[in-house]
């Protein structure tokens, strides 16, 4: 019998047809090791259209979203509230927005500064799970990028970490950021965690780990 | 802090299940653009695209308490239901329309907008994960996700053996993944 593992690939993609389909589908049932590979491979898959630059719809999708949504009252009660947010012009909702959109902007500037340089080398940040959570950039000369792909849940901060082969793990500085720049100098890897405003002595939740050797 | 107010991704699918539909604009803020996009990849039509990307969303409001983060982030269990409705939608034409090389769906001045919450990081990594697979292999790997070619019809389309294209379809798949885990890192540099 064919090994059931060197269909995943081909039932990720939804190229499996017939008794391998029905074989592999009863396997899976039963096997958690082959559902967590198929987890692995969807996942990368599914990775695959975030290669494309991305593409502004036409307004009237969301227009046709809401009507099938949002109940009728509810709906216009939010298209009255639209409305006087947009009277009140440069209000505080502009003014968060525009502040978010100001920082999203300079991330993005840094990180494309650093994506520009070819010595940069990456890793992706992982889970315990394997689940990605950002990725790190650094290069020979001690500095690293660590993108995280979302900011840090309310009340909490992101704190980064450097350790030595042996011993405790040194702070390299706390963020409240999707992006951080730091020196890993002299660590043999750098980590992340999530802590309580202000950081922690010590890492209480941490998140993953990359080696920069 | 100047990101005050970004709420994660999970925060705004429990506040969908119970239907809060200003969680809802978010999510669309956030995801509408790169769901469209491999909609229109996938259609090469923006008048489809446009209507499975309002069939997505409406079903992601629907099945926002099906949602465990433990199976996927939120634009995985996204994707599947865009990519989902456009190959039914693909396979119900009978026939796929071939992409013309020279007329691009997408507006190449947007790549540089700095105004849009889209980050670059990914988008830059996933590209060279893909440019490091054999040609032919990403070839037949992106026209299998993004067209949903059997494998028989891959086989007729590239002139191959139908074994060969098995093969190199899932050598691509397995390829990327190693690529998108890092381990090649040195490579990378």
């Amino acid at each position: 019998m064919k090994d059931l593992r060197e269909l995943l690939p081909d039932y990720a993609l939804g190229l499996l047809e017939g008794s391998e389909k029905a074989q592999l589908e009863q396997a899976l049932q039963s096997s958690p090791e082959l559902r967590q590979e198929l987890e692995e491979l969807q996942a990368v898959l599914l990775q695959i259209p975030q290669s494309l630059p991305p593409e502004v719809p036409s307004p009237s999708v969301w227009v046709k979203i809401k009507h099938k949504t949002i109940p009728r009252r509810d709906f216009l009660r939010w298209v009255a509230a639209a409305a006087v947010l947009a009277s009140l012009g440069l209000g505080g909702w502009g003014l968060d927005h525009y502040n978010r959109y100001r920082t999203l902007a300079e991330e993005h500037a840094r990180v494309a500064r650093w994506l520009a340089d070819p010595d940069v080398r990456w890793r992706l940040i992982k889970n315990a799970e394997g689940k990605s959570l950002g990725t790190m950039l650094w290069t020979e000369d001690g500095r690293c990028l660590m993108i995280l792909s979302e900011p840090p849940p309310a009340g909490k901060v992101y704190q980064a970490w450097g350790r030595k082969t042996e011993g405790d793990p040194v702070s390299l500085g706390v963020f409240t950021t999707r992006v951080f720049e730091t020196s890993y100098e002299g660590f043999a890897s750098v980590g992340v965690s999530l802590e309580p405003p202000g950081g922690s002595p010590q890492p209480t939740q941490p998140l993953g780990r990359v080696p920069t050797s | 802090m100047l990101n005050r107010g970004v709420e994660p991704d999970i925060d705004l699918m429990s506040r969908l299940a119970k239907g809060d539909e200003r969680a809802l604009a978010e999510l669309y803020r956030r995801y509408s653009p790169s769901l469209y996009a491999l909609l229109l990849r996938m259609l090469q039509s923006r008048e489809e695209a446009e209507e499975i990307l309002q069939d997505s969303f409406v079903q992601l409001y629907r099945e926002a308490a099906r949602y465990q983060l433990e199976r996927g982030s939120v634009t995985a269990f996204l994707f599947t239901i865009g990519r989902h409705f456009a190959l039914s939608r693909l396979r119900s034409r009978g026939a796929r329309p071939q992409k013309v090389d020279d007329r691009d769906l997408h507006n190449p001045e947007q790549e540089l907008g700095l105004w849009r919450e889209d980050d670059p990081t990914d988008r830059i990594l996933i590209r060279r994960a893909l440019h490091r697979l054999e040609p032919t292999d990403r070839k037949l790997l992106e026209e299998a996700f993004f067209d949903g070619y059997s494998h028989s019809e891959l086989a007729e389309r590239h002139h191959l053996p139908l074994g060969t294209v098995k093969t190199r379809v899932r050598r691509a798949l397995l390829k990327l993944r190693e690529y998108l885990g890092g381990p090649q890192t040195t490579e990378e540099a």
